[in-house]
C-alpha cells in the first residue's frame, strides 16, 4: 500500500509538471503580440515596447520563462494581469472565495445526494426504484447551464425564492444566494453519482460473498452495510474524485449564469479578453485541484481496498 | 426418528428470459444425524441448486414448491428471525469457490468472527481465541498471523480451509458442501477434503456434499444420491454404487471413468447432457439410454423406493439392475 | 464430434442486443432512435423545413407567447423560436458528432492497441490518457478558444481531443477482457496475425462498448460544445445555436419571457437523453464511464 501512495505521488507531480507546461507553452505560442495585449489597446512606440518587453521578459528562452513563472506560481505569484494592471494572485484571491464555497457546497449535494439516490434505488425494488432511477436517467440529460436556467426561472424569477443573481455578503447570506447555483452545478452529477452507486450496488448483490453472508444468518442490514455498502463504496469513491474535480471548471457556466464573481466566470471573462496570465493562473489551479482531490482520493481508495495497485 | 434434513418433493423453477425454467423436479433427500450424504450430477443437474434450497437461499423470482424440513421443522415457512437463526446455528454452508465466496476486503480475522460476534453476541477477544483455535484444527498453520491477513493473500486451499473453519465455528449440525475443492488445485483437494471429512465426524455432523466426482462421493459420503436433469436417478450406499449401480444412466457415468487397474476403451455416455427444462416426460435420461423401451417416457418422475435404495429406472428388475442389490435396506425419510 | 467446442469460436453478434424483433424491451431503445432520427433530420433539412426566415427581425412582434403564427413563440427581436430551434439543431449537432467519431475512432485504436499489446507500449498509452483525464474537456475547449480565438473548429478538436481516454480507457478494458477468452487463443494458436484477429474477431465482440461509448462521447462533446457556446466563447450571435438561444433568453427571462431557455433547453435536454438511454441500452446497461461536465 505504501509504494502504491509513493507511485500515486510520483505521478501526480508528474501531471502537474506537464500539465503547467502545457497550459503555459500553449498560451505563450498563441498567435498575437503580447505587447499589444499588455497595452491594452493603447498605441505602442518603440520605447514602451522595449520597456514592456523587458519588464516583462519577454526576451528570455521559453524554457527559461516557463522555468521562472512556475517558480513564482509556487509562490503564489502569478504575474500581472493584462487588463486589470493588478497582481493575478489578488484578483484570484477576491473571488476565489465564492467559487470555494459553491464547489464545497456542490460536492456535498452530489455526494451525498447521488449515494443515497443510487443506494435507494439499488436496494428498493417496485416503483421507487423504477422512479429514482429514471430520475437519474433524466437527470444525466440536464447539462449545468440548462439546470442553471430552469432554476434561475423557476425558483428566483417566477416564485421569487431565492435572489436572481450576486454572491451576497456574510456566510448566511452567500449560503443563501449560493443555493441555487450549487443545485444547479450538482444536477448531472448528483444523477451520475447515483447511477454509478446503483450500478455499483446492483452488482455487490449479486456477489458470492454477500450470498456467503446469507448463508451465515446475518442480519439483511449487516449484510447490505458491512458487505454490500462498504464493497460498493470503492467505485463510488473513485466517481465521486473525478466529478468533484471537474467541478471547478462546471463553476465557470454557472457563476456567468448567476452573475457570481468567482473564478469561474473570471476565467470566461479573462478568455474572451486574452488576458493570458489569469487564464494560466486559473487553469493550473483546475489542474491543481484535480490533482489533489485524486490524491485524496487514491489514499481513501487504498484504505478502502486491499487489493488496490496489487497488479 | 425425525432425519436432520429433509427435503421432500422439492421443485424449483427459475425464469430465463422471462420464461419458468424447471430445474429441480420432485426431489426429495434426507440426510439422518451424523450421516453424510452425495449428491452427484454433472453440471446443469440440478445439485447446486439442490443444496441451496436446503437454506432457502433461491433466487427471489424462482417458484419453489415442495418442502425443506430441518429436525421437521419446515424450513420454507420460517419467518426472517428464525429462518437466520437456522442459517446461523444449524447449518453450516462450504462454497466451491472460496475466493469469491469470502468478501475480498474484510480480513480473514473479519470473516471467521463476524457470525460468532453477531448472532452469538460473542466478545471480539474471545471469538478471536476460537477461530484461531478452529484454524489449527483445519491445519491453518500460523493462525494468529492469518486473521490479520486479507483473502488475496491466501491460497485457494487455505481459504477453503478457513470457509470451512468457519462453517464448523458455530457448532451446526449439519454440514452443506457444494464442491469444495472443484476449484482447488489437485494436489488440495485431498488434502481439503480429508480435514473436512474429519472435523465433521469428530464433531458427529451431519453431511450433504454437492460433488461431479463420483469416487470422491464414494470415498466421504455414506450414500449417494445421482441426479441428472433435475431428477433423482438413483440413491444408494455409496458403497455399493460402484459395482452395482441401479439406474442405467450411473453406470454409464461408472463406465465411462478411467480406471488405472484396467487399460480398456473408455465409453463415453452417448449425447449431451440435458437441463431438467429440455429433458422429455418420464425418464429424462432416456434418449440418451441404450436400454430405453417405450413405457419409460411415462415413468413417474421421483424415484421408486427399493429395499437396497431409490432407482428411478422403471426396468431396473429387467435389466438385473437391483436384483443383488437387496441385501440391506436403507432408512429412508 | 463434428463441431468445435462452442467457446473456441468466435461469438461474434450473440452480445449485441440489437432487436432481433420488436417487443416491449425494445421500446425506449426505438423511441430513443426516433427522437435521435428526427433530430438528424433538422439537422439535414432544418433549413428547408424551417415555416419562416429564423433570422427575420420583426420588433412589432417581439417576446410573444406561443401562438398559431410561432408555436414556441418570438424571441426579444421578433424572430421565430420554432423557426431558430429547428435551423440552430445543425450547429448544435454537427460538431458532437465530430467530436464523437473522432474520439471513438482514435479511442478505440488506442484501447486495442494497449490491451492487445500489453507491456510498455499499454503503459505509456494508459499513463498518457491517465495525464489526459487531470484536464477536464470544458478546460481544453477553453485554452483552444484562449489561443485561437473564438470558434467552433478549435474547440471542435479541444473536445475531441479531451474525449479520446474517456473511449480509451473503457474500450481497453473490454478488449483486455475479450482477449482472455478462449477463442482468442483458438486464433492466436492457428496462426492468425494479430491485425486480423482484432479487426475480424476482437472488434466485432467489444462493438456494443465501442458504440455505446461514441454514443456518450456525442453527449459530452454537445454538453461542452453548447456549454461553450452558452458562454459566448463559440457560435456567435445571429447564429442560432441551441447554447446560443439558452444564453440569449436570459434576459427575456426577467421579463417574464422564458420560452426561448425554455424551448432550446427541452430541446439540449431530449438528444442528451435520447443519446444517453440508447447508450446504456446498446452498452448493456453497465454504468456510465464518464461524468457529464
Amino acid at each position: 500500500m505504501f509504494s502504491f501512495i509513493v507511485r500515486r505521488l510520483v505521478f501526480s507531480v508528474l501531471v502537474l509538471f506537464i500539465a503547467s507546461f502545457l497550459i503555459y507553452g500553449s498560451l505563450e505560442l498563441a498567435p498575437g503580440d503580447p505587447v499589444t495585449a499588455l497595452a491594452a489597446g493603447h498605441p505602442v512606440d518603440a520605447q514602451t515596447r522595449a520597456r514592456l518587453t523587458a519588464e516583462n521578459h519577454l526576451n528570455d528562452p521559453f524554457l527559461v520563462r516557463y522555468a521562472r513563472w512556475t517558480e513564482n506560481a509556487l509562490h503564489g505569484d502569478f504575474g500581472r494581469s493584462y487588463l486589470e494592471g493588478e497582481s493575478v494572485g489578488t484578483l484570484i484571491r477576491a473571488r476565489v472565495g465564492t467559487t470555494l464555497l459553491l464547489v464545497s457546497m456542490s460536492s456535498l449535494l452530489i455526494i451525498l445526494g447521488g449515494v443515497a439516490i443510487g443506494t435507494v434505488a439499488a436496494l428498493r425494488r417496485g416503483w421507487t426504484g423504477t422512479a429514482l432511477t429514471a430520475a437519474a436517467g433524466m437527470g444525466l440529460g440536464v447539462p449545468t447551464f440548462v439546470a442553471s436556467m430552469l432554476l434561475l426561472t423557476v425558483f428566483a424569477v417566477e416564485l421569487g425564492w431565492f435572489p436572481v443573481f450576486g454572491s451576497g455578503s456574510g456566510f448566511i447570506d452567500r449560503i443563501w444566494h449560493l443555493t441555487l447555483p450549487a443545485i444547479a452545478l450538482a444536477f448531472a452529477s448528483m444523477a451520475y453519482i447515483a447511477r454509478v452507486t446503483q450500478a455499483s450496488v446492483e452488482g455487490e448483490l449479486q456477489r458470492e460473498h454477500v450470498m456467503t453472508a446469507t448463508a451465515r444468518g446475518l442480519p439483511r442490514r449487516q449484510v447490505i452495510r458491512r458487505h454490500v455498502l462498504r464493497n460498493a463504496s470503492i467505485p463510488v469513491a473513485t466517481a465521486s474524485g473525478l466529478i468533484v474535480a471537474y467541478l471547478v471548471v462546471g463553476a465557470a457556466v454557472v457563476e456567468q449564469s448567476f452573475s457570481l464573481n468567482g473564478l469561474g466566470s473570471f476565467l470566461v471573462s479573462s478568455i474572451s479578453r486574452d488576458d493570458f496570465p489569469v487564464v494560466q493562473a486559473i487553469a493550473l489551479i483546475v489542474i491543481v485541484v484535480f490533482v489533489v482531490v485524486n490524491f485524496i482520493v487514491d489514499l481513501l481508495v487504498s484504505f478502502l481496498d486491499p487489493r488496490v495497485g496489487l497488479e | 426418528m425425525t432425519a436432520l434434513l429433509d427435503i421432500e418433493n422439492l421443485r424449483v423453477e427459475l425464469p430465463v428470459e422471462g420464461k419458468l425454467t424447471t430445474v429441480i423436479r420432485n426431489v426429495s433427500i434426507s440426510v439422518a444425524e451424523r450421516e453424510a450424504v452425495a449428491v452427484v450430477g454433472e453440471s446443469g443437474s440440478g445439485k447446486s441448486m439442490t443444496a441451496r434450497s436446503a437454506l432457502r437461499l433461491l433466487p427471489r423470482d424462482a417458484a419453489v414448491s415442495g418442502d425443506v424440513r430441518f429436525l421437521g421443522e419446515s424450513v420454507f415457512e420460517m419467518d426472517s428471525r428464525s429462518l437466520r437463526a437456522y442459517r446461523a446455528e444449524c447449518v453450516g454452508m462450504i462454497f466451491q469457490d472460496p475466493r469469491a465466496h469470502i468478501n475480498p476486503v474484510r480480513t480473514i480475522g473479519d470473516f471467521l468472527t463476524e457470525s460468532l460476534i453477531s448472532t452469538r453476541s460473542m466478545k471480539p477477544r474471545e471469538a478471536r481465541s476460537r477461530v484461531t483455535k478452529l484454524l489449527d484444527d483445519v491445519g491453518v498453520s500460523r493462525a494468529e498471523h492469518r486473521l490479520r491477513q486479507f483473502p488475496y493473500e491466501l491460497s485457494g486451499g487455505l481459504l477453503q480451509r478457513v470457509m470451512i473453519a468457519s462453517a464448523l465455528a458455530m457448532e451446526p449440525k449439519l454440514i452443506l458442501a457444494d464442491e469444495p475443492t472443484t476449484a482447488l488445485d489437485v494436489t488440495t483437494q485431498s488434502d481439503v477434503m480429508s480435514i473436512l471429512d474429519e472435523a465433521r465426524q469428530e464433531r458427529g455432523m451431519g453431511l450433504l456434499f454437492i460433488t461431479h466426482d463420483l469416487e470422491l462421493a464414494a470415498a466421504v459420503s455414506d450414500r449417494t444420491v445421482v441426479m441428472y436433469a433435475g431428477t433423482i436417478m438413483e440413491d444408494q450406499q455409496s458403497s455399493r454404487l460402484h459395482d452395482t449401480p441401479m439406474h442405467p444412466y450411473s453406470a454409464a457415468l461408472i463406465a465411462s471413468r478411467p480406471s488405472p487397474h484396467q487399460r480398456q476403451r473408455l465409453t463415453a455416455v452417448a449425447g449431451r447432457p440435458q437441463s431438467a427444462s429440455e429433458a422429455p416426460s418420464g425418464c429424462p435420461f432416456g434418449p440418451r439410454c441404450s436400454f430405453r423401451r417405450d413405457e419409460c417416457s411415462e415413468a413417474p418422475a421421483a424415484p421408486r423406493v427399493l429395499p437396497g435404495g431409490r432407482t428411478g429406472c422403471i426396468r431396473a428388475e429387467d435389466l438385473g439392475l437391483v436384483a443383488a442389490n437387496q441385501l440391506e435396506p436403507i432408512r429412508h425419510g | 464430434m463434428n463441431s468445435r467446442p462452442a467457446v473456441l469460436r468466435s461469438p461474434v453478434g450473440v452480445r449485441l442486443h440489437l432487436p432481433s424483433r420488436i417487443g416491449a424491451a425494445q421500446i425506449p431503445t426505438i423511441f430513443c432512435l426516433i427522437v435521435l432520427g428526427a433530430i438528424a433530420f433538422l439537422v439535414v433539412f432544418g433549413p428547408l423545413v424551417a415555416p419562416q426566415d429564423p433570422n427575420a427581425v420583426n420588433l412589432s412582434v417581439s417576446l410573444q407567447g406561443p401562438s398559431g403564427a410561432h408555436p414556441f413563440g418570438t424571441d426579444i427581436a421578433g424572430r421565430d423560436l420554432f423557426s431558430r430551434i429547428i435551423v440552430g439543431a445543425r450547429t448544435s449537432v454537427l460538431g458532437p458528432l465530430v467530436i464523437a467519431v473522432t474520439a471513438t475512432a482514435v479511442g478505440t485504436l488506442v484501447g486495442v492497441v494497449a490491451a492487445w499489446k500489453r507491456g510498455w507500449i499499454d503503459s505509456i498509452l494508459s499513463r498518457t490518457m491517465d495525464v489526459m483525464f487531470a484536464i477536464p474537456g470544458l478546460l481544453l475547449a477553453f485554452m483552444a478558444v484562449a489561443v485561437f480565438g473564438r470558434g467552433i473548429t478549435a474547440p471542435v478538436i479541444a473536445l475531441a481531443i479531451a474525449n479520446i481516454p474517456w473511449v480509451g480507457r473503457v474500450v481497453r478494458s473490454a478488449a483486455l477482457r475479450e482477449r482472455t477468452l478462449p477463442y482468442i487463443a483458438a486464433y492466436t494458436t492457428q496462426g492468425f496475425s494479430s491485425f486480423r484477429i482484432c479487426l475480424r474477431h476482437l472488434l466485432p465482440n467489444i462493438m456494443p462498448t465501442v458504440l455505446a461509448q461514441g454514443t456518450l462521447a456525442f453527449t459530452y462533446g454537445l454538453v461542452d460544445l453548447l456549454a461553450l457556446n452558452f458562454l459566448g466563447l463559440g457560435v456567435q450571435p445571429p447564429t442560432a445555436d441551441w447554447g446560443v438561444l439558452v444564453s440569449e433568453g436570459q434576459d427575456s427571462i426577467l421579463r417574464g419571457a422564458p420560452e426561448e431557455t425554455l424551448f432550446a433547453s427541452l430541446f439540449i435536454v431530449i438528444t442528451v437523453v435520447a443519446a444517453t438511454v440508447l447508450s446504456q441500452r446498446i452498452g448493456g446497461d453497465e454504468a456510465p464511464a464518464a461524468p457529464p461536465a
